[in-house]
């Protein structure tokens, strides 16, 4: 992480209304890629996402005298994305036929309801961290190179029973901690490939 | 519910996400889903979940760099010389790609301040048919021009008001400085900016002008418009009308090589083109009012000729004529008929 100048929310939308260059930088920094990554769940392109997440920030700068945030700056960041990808698709050629399941699939979950990468990223891999090492290699080769149990079990020269051991101490330790984020559907997906 | 249920359908869900579920898993899944609310908001939290940590595009791959100094730029914060070269580099290439004619030629010199300090000699942009342009403005404005269009401005634009005259059509991105109005003058409308982004068509008998960014004035038959971003202004039968909430890029994707129609009659895509290529279309009265969506990203005139060909059942001829004007250019002409 670069060295932010702004500590917390309240400082740097206060300055951010006093104009300062560096405030608008420090927010574009922070959640730029976050931003694009989600506008990526409703549109296939990519430099798309990137246009309506500049064209965001673009908005933010030129409203920032007026900028009233209640919730938080990551939730406005949201529905202002979510409201500039709805108006895209609305313009796409094939409006018709998609426009309602896309207008469902976006406004699905409120914007204060939506999780963003790095932060769920982080969460996961700060846990994964304080795993046994052992524990965590397990986890890895289930995650990145997808192999079954038995496989696992054979590169790591242990029994089925300590991988199944292990990875169900896993699932239960990353349950607990991120009990926030309704993981179920997440740690579901991330062992079933492995009985 | 009981806890076997829940995980049945967590299995289901989780299936489903995977792509791995079969036709009735999928309608078991639709059918739980459309029971209540609360399983239709489950079933979202946990697609949420799936779609974060299973993002489209690669983090490491998204060029925040890049996309800051546009920003920067785009909001007036920084007007940076190197990255505006490095986005003229790119697209001098695409204009290349498209092998469109030379792109600039200055021809002209005018004398237009005569009063102040000293006289300095006026700068004229002009562009060729089917070609674009793209400039730094002596006071750091950026502005491209779109074919067949001639941009004139004063090479030290610092004191007092920022003056260009302009034929054709343009888009500004006018840097910001309250205490210099920036005006565009056309022969029907004179647009006052002091920091905002706009494009003004001014081709022979049409005069627009299309509000992205910031807020202009609009000077016309005296009297003054004012413009908010998404606000098009156009003259019709020599009257102001003022259409709110259009979709700017539409008016505005000239400037990337791209023309945009959705459902817009054939009479208006020809005269859109032929403001832009070197080429007359002759259309059938019956035909004028068809409506066609396209877009456009560099075509050439037969190209386009081609497509009009392709979806609808219409037959295109060209010929070459002697211009009006009676000099020896030979112009083309567009027979557009019913099959």
């Amino acid at each position: 992480m670069e060295n932010e100048k702004f500590e917390n929310e309240v400082l740097l939308l206060a300055a951010l209304k006093l104009d300062s260059h560096e405030a608008f930088i420090q927010i574009f920094r922070k959640y730029y890629p976050d931003l694009v990554l989600f506008a990526s769940r409703f549109i296939l392109d990519t430099e798309t996402c990137e246009d309506i997440v500049q064209e965001a920030f673009i908005k933010i700068w030129s409203n920032r005298k007026i900028l009233e945030i209640r919730t938080s700056l990551k939730t406005y960041l949201i529905s202002l994305v979510q409201h500039l990808a709805l108006n895209e698709i609305k313009h796409r050629k094939v409006k018709t036929l998609y426009q309602d399941m896309y207008h469902e699939m976006i406004m699905a979950l409120p914007a204060d309801e939506h999780i963003l990468y790095t932060e769920l990223n982080n969460a996961v891999e700060n846990l994964l961290s304080q795993l046994d090492p052992e524990v965590l290699e397990t986890y890895t080769l289930s995650r990145t190179h997808h192999l079954k149990y038995t496989e696992i079990a054979q590169k790591l020269n242990i029994s089925v029973r300590t991988v199944e051991a292990r990875v169900s101490k896993t699932i239960k330790f990353l349950q607990q901690n991120l009990k926030g984020y309704n993981l179920i559907i997440y740690l579901t997906l991330l062992f079933q490939h492995l009985t | 519910m009981d806890c076997n249920d829940n995980n049945h359908t967590d299995i289901l869900i989780s299936r489903y996400l995977m792509g791995d579920a079969s036709s009735p898993e999928i309608e078991e899944l639709f059918n739980w889903i459309k029971l209540s609310d609360e399983n239709k908001q489950y079933f979202h939290r946990q697609q949420d979940i799936w779609s974060v940590l299973n993002p489209a595009i690669d983090i490491e791959n998204v060029n925040t760099d890049n996309a800051e100094q546009k920003v920067l730029r785009k909001t007036g914060i920084a007007l940076n010389k190197r990255s505006f070269f490095k986005k003229l580099l790119s697209f001098w290439s695409r204009i290349a790609a498209v092998a469109v004619l030379p792109l600039i030629a200055i021809i002209g010199v005018l004398l237009f301040r005569t009063m102040e300090d000293s006289v300095l000699d006026n700068v004229t942009i002009t562009t060729a048919f089917g070609s674009l342009s793209s400039t730094n403005l002596p006071d750091g404005s950026a502005v491209w021009l779109n074919a067949n269009s001639s941009l004139t401005y004063s090479p030290e634009m610092k004191s007092g008001t920022r003056d260009v005259f302009l034929r054709g059509e343009a888009y500004f991105e006018v840097k910001s400085d309250a205490a210099h109005p920036f005006n565009v003058h056309t022969p029907y409308i004179t647009v006052t900016a002091k920091g905002t982004e706009f494009n003004v068509n001014a081709y022979d008998s049409i005069a627009s002008v299309t509000l992205v960014n910031g807020r202009v004035d609009v000077e016309v038959k005296e009297q003054s418009l004012q413009l908010t971003p998404g606000e098009h202004l156009a003259l019709t039968d020599g009257k102001p009308m003022v259409r709110d909430n259009i979709d700017t890029a539409r008016y505005c994707s000239w400037r990337n090589g791209m023309l945009i129609f959705e459902d817009e009659s054939l009479l208006n895509i020809c005269n859109r083109l032929q403001q832009m290529y070197d080429v007359e279309f002759d259309i059938a009265p019956e035909l004028r009012d068809r409506t066609f969506r396209m877009i456009l990203n560099g075509e050439n005139i037969s190209e386009i000729a081609h497509f009009f060909e392709m979806s609808a059942p219409v037959t295109c001829i060209s010929e070459t004529q002697e211009a009006h004007n009676g000099t020896s250019h030979l112009k083309q002409r567009i027979r557009i008929m019913p099959l």
